[in-house]
């Protein structure tokens, strides 16, 4: 009974500092921004009117808002899919090829995390660049100008060079990732299956991937999380949702709502929408690829 | 593999090494870009003939010293150092044992904190800035005082709590998998919870903890929203940085930008370089289970 | 005078900011945070704190015009600069930190001057023009919704500077016995785009969309006069669907179609600093006119050949023989209704139309930060006879008006929030998917139409 007690007590001297932190810089404030979404209000001045869901309702009707939806959906998709593919085939040559220069390959593939966005962004930029940049000079050199494209001034591309810089951004990240767990495979698991006469594809397909599922699906929730936020990093500096509304994510349109339209309410109700799209986005996701767990 | 031919084997290595190089290419030829940009002159930018690929006329040394002195960068530096060093102790410190605690022990109302910590993923800084720097602003008001804005403990704080969410669910995620036997025996021996947590169980999540360091050491160095709302003459070096872009923006002085962003970038390198193999050691022994 | 270009935002809560209010009522000299003591000697020695943006104009020219004030009313200023100055002022003002005089335009990106207004947080200033002021300031400038955004006859906004817009061309390539003449209509505008595009050059390009405010405006005060201009600014539902509006529309989608527009341009207009880009292809004559202000000027000069000469001219009109209409771009300063020194506030706003200012203005000079030269730049105070001061050149020839000539200003104007509304993005905006033939001129017109109602119904 005593040590009971005793547990209890030290338990709670654990929890208690990280719940009201917790609690005090981030519920706190989420509340508050529950709250807000109900006001019109400008967020400058404090003058404020409560209009109950008002905002919520004129957010279903505003075409604006679903067309950022449903390229911030897109991006997700198209970024989640195009990155766990890279990351999870880098890692594994990395892991289980035999070969000089593994360790200066992992180093050079998580650069792009430590670059801070606005110069990625500056690197795209100049990539991108339609007379002046890398990608149609080069093709032009080669003689597939028809290839060459405004690559951030058509409305029908410009998501598709948004996404690649986000997925090029986020291989090295979750490279590494995958790479931690794959490193904790036991070994006899792929010389049982080389015995089997199993090839190096085989051995992927039976071992590694059902080994790193669960840190798959625990990653797919990261995935969600971090598109919505560096899609608006990306966007506002490469294309503030240019030409025409065709890149426009989430997070911008709420900033402009917010800070340029006078209307900080209404952004407020865009991130409550945002954080209840995700959060139910990652609880489908997680009920979806929830299969039984090998253990090893 | 005994039964590929070597031929395919072959193949399979060119494979391997192509892929392996053109990632590579597509990334250091960026970074190297941007060091190359940032010894350009203006009007090697914009212009008739300018080519974003030609080499520097000559070295613009110019655009370092002022992109040093106009982001405030001397003065800005040691706030940085000072503030990540701090948000780091104060994360480990508080999120260590909540995780240790949410992971190794059954009490009730696990579940709901377990939910609680994971909710806080999803909350994104970009809209609870306002309303902390309100509260804090609120509280500054109330009491009469200066203290809760512009102080390098509050803004550590602030960062600490923002990532304390992302930090315990790997943690607990690591403490898990960790057999139940060294507890048993370190109580047998007549060890605390206490002391059991700090001396036996906290080392042996070591690489947990280090990749924990990893991940948050760029976001707190980077980060530059919440500083800038809270923060004035104890600044981050990410804000001067911000504030520098805005005004050669305007002015769209790009060699100037592109300089400001090496000198913080270089650090970063800098360290990546120096710890790396420590890191990766130590992400390759952690893991991160689900 | 204090110069504080990252200002303390701490230092004075509400607190505090009452006690520097009493602190300067009584003269006292205590020091209060960093928001400065009283140094003047026996005038009302009260500390003014002028807060402006940091943009093309330099930072100079406010640390001089300040220090004019300072000696001029024996107070103190407190200057306080920035080039993101709308996320500055929205922090202190949270924090009960109101600044006496702000210079921050309607139309910039951030919208904070107009969120300022929509939430009704800018005092009144029309009793600063009184009769003689009013007589001594170019004609109209006063009188449409960029000084009185509210159009209630009161005046909220300072017009403080002013240009002239218009189209902004390469006058290496066209002018008098040059390449191409230069066009006044717009057939004959479009006329020269055959031509340009048979020597491989582009008619027209712009830097971003937003630059059609301007030409928008001239466009419709040109279409269909005055009352149908001002009509239009403040919502009138037939804007869009009359002829004259729908001529606006069509002359707009002929003038960037992919045969007369630089085909970069869109992509350049969207990302950071892209518009500079565009704004070289008329330097280099890829593309030959764009829409403009005489800031172009300075902001190019880097990258401006020696040899180059631009030149600028009206909005094209659609028959010879109509007067031309010349659009008045000014900047504004306004008092925050909130502001602890209203009535210094309003000397400071009245002081902006001095001789003194008005030559500060004239002399002003920009420093390059890359190599430290100086360059002119030139503000004009829209009082009468600044302009001609003007040293002669392609700037001086931007403020000649003729007598054919008709002045417009005023913006879209200010309705109360409207949640979901992107208004620069609904009329500026879909300009950019018109040129790529993604939107056809009736669906932008219909979105207009839509825009309008929306406005007119938020206008009280």
């Amino acid at each position: 009974m005593n040590r009971k007690k005793a547990q209890g007590r030290f338990v709670f001297c654990c929890i208690a500092p990280a719940a009201i932190l917790v609690t005090l810089f981030i519920f706190v404030p989420t509340f508050n921004v529950f709250r807000m979404s109900l006001y019109r209000m400008g967020g400058i001045t404090n003058k404020r009117e409560f209009v109950g869901f008002s905002n919520f309702e004129s957010l279903m009707g505003d075409e604006n808002f679903l067309q950022a939806m449903q390229n911030t959906i897109a991006i997700i998709v198209l970024v989640t899919l195009f990155t766990i593919f890279f990351a999870i085939l880098f890692g594994a040559i990395l892991h289980r090829g035999k070969f000089k220069g593994k360790n200066f390959f992992r180093v050079i593939f998580y650069v792009p995390n430590i670059l801070s966005i606005v110069v990625i962004a500056g690197i795209f930029g100049a990539i991108y660049n339609p007379s002046t940049g890398l990608l149609n000079t080069f093709l032009r050199a080669i003689g597939l100008d028809a290839l060459a494209h405004q690559w951030m001034g058509d409305q029908k591309i410009v998501l598709y060079s948004i996404i690649f810089a986000l997925v090029w951004q986020a291989i090295g990240y979750y490279m590494v990732m995958y790479m931690a767990s794959m490193a904790a495979i036991p070994e006899d698991l792929y010389e049982a299956a080389s015995l089997d006469g199993a090839t190096e594809l085989q051995m992927f397909f039976q071992v590694t991937l059902p080994l790193i599922w669960s840190n798959i699906r625990t990653t797919l929730t990261f995935y969600i999380i971090s598109t919505i936020n560096l899609s608006f990093q990306f966007v506002q500096i490469m294309s503030d949702g240019g030409p025409n509304g065709h890149s426009e994510v989430f997070l911008n349109y709420m900033y402009k709502q917010a800070y340029g339209a006078g209307v900080y309410g209404y952004g407020m109700a865009i991130g409550v929408v945002v954080f209840l799209f995700s959060f139910v986005l990652a609880a489908v996701v997680n009920k979806i690829t929830d299969r039984e767990v090998l253990e090893f | 593999m005994k039964k590929q031919n070597p031929a395919t084997k072959a193949l399979f290595k060119v494979l391997v090494y192509a892929a392996l190089i053109i990632m590579t290419i597509s990334i250091i030829i960026p970074v190297a870009w941007v060091f190359m940009a940032s010894f350009k002159r203006n009007a090697e930018f914009i212009g008739k003939g300018t080519n974003p690929w030609a080499l520097p006329e000559q070295l613009q040394w110019q655009n370092y010293v002022t992109a040093f002195v106009d982001a405030e960068m001397g003065k800005f530096f040691l706030n940085s150092v000072i503030i990540t060093a701090l948000s780091l102790v104060l994360l480990l410190v508080i999120a260590l044992p909540a995780a240790y605690a949410l992971s190794r022990f059954d009490f009730k109302g696990k579940k709901f904190l377990n939910i609680a910590f994971m909710a806080g993923l999803f909350v994104n800084v970009n809209y609870i800035v306002v309303p902390i720097f309100l509260m804090l602003s609120g509280a500054n008001r109330m009491l009469g005082v200066e203290f809760f804005l512009d102080n390098r403990f509050i803004l550590s704080l602030v960062y600490a709590s923002s990532s304390l969410s992302f930090s315990i669910y790997l943690l607990s995620g690591y403490f898990k998998t960790l057999p139940k036997g060294y507890e048993e025996a370190a109580y047998i021996d007549g060890c605390g919870y206490f002391k059991t947590m700090v001396k036996i169980m906290i080392p042996m999540a070591k690489p947990s903890i280090i990749t924990v360091i990893l991940f948050q050491f760029l976001s707190f160095w980077n980060e530059y929203i919440i500083a800038f709302t809270l923060m004035d003459e104890n600044s981050t070096l990410a804000v001067g940085l911000k504030n520098l872009m805005a005004v050669e923006r305007t002015a769209t002085n790009y060699g100037i930008m592109y300089a400001g962003l090496v000198i913080v970038m270089i650090p970063v390198l800098i360290l990546y370089v120096c710890v790396q193999k420590q890191l990766t050691k130590g992400m390759t022994l952690g893991g991160l289970k689900g | 005078m204090k110069k504080k270009t990252v200002k303390k935002l701490l230092s004075v809560s509400l607190v505090s900011a009452m006690t520097v209010v009493l602190l300067a009522g009584c003269g006292g000299g205590s020091d209060s945070g960093d928001s400065g003591s009283d140094e003047g000697g026996s005038g009302d020695g009260k500390t003014l704190k002028v807060a402006a943006f940091e943009g093309g104009n330099g930072a100079d020219i406010w640390e001089k015009i300040t220090a004019a004030f300072e000696e001029e009313f024996d107070c103190e200023v407190e200057l306080e600069l920035s080039s993101e100055l709308d996320q500055v002022l929205t922090k202190e003002i949270q924090n009960g930190d109101v600044p006496d005089v702000v210079y921050y335009n309607l139309g910039q990106e951030s919208g904070f001057t107009e969120t300022m207004l929509k939430e009704k947080a800018v005092a009144d200033i029309s009793d600063v023009f009184d009769d003689e002021l009013k007589g001594k300031m170019v004609e109209g400038i006063l009188d449409g919704t960029a000084a009185q955004p509210y159009g209630d006859g009161k005046i909220y906004l300072a017009p403080i500077f002013y240009t002239q817009t218009g189209f902004w061309y390469n006058a290496t390539l066209v002018g008098e016995g040059k390449e191409y003449a230069v066009p006044t209509t717009w057939d004959e505008f479009f006329e020269l785009g055959k031509q340009a595009k048979a020597d491989g050059r582009s008619l027209f390009t712009y830097p971003q969309p937003g630059y059609f405010d301007a030409t928008m405006y001239a466009m419709l005060a040109q279409a269909g006069g005055t009352d149908f201009y001002n009509n239009a600014l403040t919502y009138d539902e037939n804007t869009w669907t009359s002829d004259e509006g729908k001529k606006v529309l069509d002359t707009i989608a002929t003038l960037v179609s992919s045969d007369n527009l630089w085909a970069d341009t869109v992509s350049n207009a969207n990302t950071d600093g892209g518009f500079k880009v565009n704004q070289q292809a008329v330097i280099d004559g890829d593309a030959l006119f764009m829409p403009n202000g005489s800031w172009v000027v300075g902001e190019m000069a880097n990258s401006t050949p020696d040899d180059y000469e631009w030149g600028v001219m009206g909005v094209p009109k659609w028959s010879a023989d109509e007067s031309q209409s010349v659009y008045t771009f000014t900047e504004q300063m306004w008092i925050p209704a909130d502001a602890p020194n209203i009535d210094l506030a309003k000397e400071f706003i009245k002081f902006m139309y001095s001789d003194t200012v008005v030559d500060l203005c004239l002399a002003n000079k920009t420093t390059n930060a890359e190599t430290g030269e100086e360059s002119d730049a030139p503000i004009v105070v829209p009082v009468q006879g600044a302009a001609e001061k003007l040293p002669e050149g392609v700037i001086k020839t931007s403020f000649q008006t003729g007598d054919d000539v008709v002045a417009v200003t005023g913006t879209w104007a200010t309705t109360a929030p409207i949640e979901g509304l992107d208004m620069k993005g609904s009329v500026y905006g879909a300009i950019d998917s018109v040129s790529t033939g993604d939107m056809s001129v009736d669906e932008w017109q219909e979105q207009l139409v839509d825009v309008w109602s929306q406005c007119a119904d938020a206008m009280e």
